[in-house]
């Protein structure tokens, strides 16, 4: 059941955007998500041969949010901050630079765990059911993490539009 | 939920990261049996070479010793001139100190002819 490379472009072709994505509200770095991203594919590939092709975008979500979440840890353990505040050129809406700024705030002061639901819900294509399975929750913590976190969201965005 | 969509607009990768990726699987692809004949190869190598290392030294000095004491075998078969046209066949001679003046002593040692060897 060796994994064949085939499989990992075609999975790469296949997540490289929702990933980018999900990963990017967190670490609001572009370079940085492209380095998670490779070095998740790179992890995956190295064990390749216990890895089935079907479960193989579930495991490279895992290794990936892990990877993201070590980083984060590793910036808050050394009180990093990025100097990026560039964001990669974003749709239509939020069109000034300032709101786009404030959304990342408003995502930045969510929950972590809310975070990724959120995330996870709006750019990974995955059901509830999945990334329940994803992130070792029951199905229902998924749903009212995302409830909380985009009330949350829009009570911070309310927050900041007033002041 | 279109409000997220508005408040999260989807972001496009930067792009080349695929031919990254293809690069670095490239790097590391190298077939298992290759990896394990590489893997046998070094671990019979190692120890043949520290082997190597223990057993050459003497052997060089074994040959060296060996090569010496062929070559005074030799001088000493063939033997040295004894001056005024002597020589001993088969067999060495040393000069022994003597007591008179016109008096030379040698002794002489014969190494028997290989049976079939010329005369």
């Amino acid at each position: 059941m060796s994994l064949r490379d085939d499989a990992l472009y075609a999975s790469y072709r296949r997540l490289q955007k929702p990933l980018f994505n999900v990963l990017y509200r967190q670490l609001w770095q572009a370079e940085e998500c492209e380095d998670v991203i490779h070095d998740a594919y790179v992890r995956v590939w190295a064990r390749r041969a216990s890895v089935a092709e079907s479960s193989l975008d579930a495991l490279v979500w895992t290794t990936a949010l892990n990877l993201a979440r070590n980083r984060l840890r590793w910036r808050k353990l050394w009180r990093h901050t990025t100097l990026d505040e560039d964001l990669p050129q974003p749709g239509p809406a939020p069109s000034s630079a300032l709101a786009a700024l404030e959304v990342r705030r408003a995502l930045q002061r969510l929950p972590a765990a809310s975070r990724e639901v959120l995330l996870l819900s709006e750019f990974s294509g995955l059901c509830g059911r999945e990334i329940a399975a994803l992130l070792h929750i029951p199905p229902g913590t998924v749903a009212s993490r995302k409830h909380h976190a985009v009330a949350q969201l829009k009570a911070l965005l309310g927050e900041s539009s007033h002041a | 939920m279109r409000d997220l969509e508005l408040l999260l607009p989807t972001l496009e990768p930067p792009p080349g990261g695929l031919s990254r990726l293809q690069r670095a699987v490239a790097a590391k692809h190298r077939p298992r049996h290759v990896r394990g004949r590489v893997f046998v190869g070094a671990a019979l190598a190692i120890p043949a070479l520290v082997l190597a290392l223990l057993w050459v030294p003497r052997y060089v000095a074994g040959q060296q010793r060996a090569a010496a004491l062929r070559v005074a075998l030799q001088q000493a078969v063939l033997g040295p001139a004894l001056g005024e046209g002597l020589r001993v066949e088969h067999g060495a001679a040393i000069e022994l100190a003597s007591g008179q003046a016109n008096v030379r002593l040698y002794l002489i040692e014969t190494v028997p002819a290989e049976p079939g060897a010329g005369s």
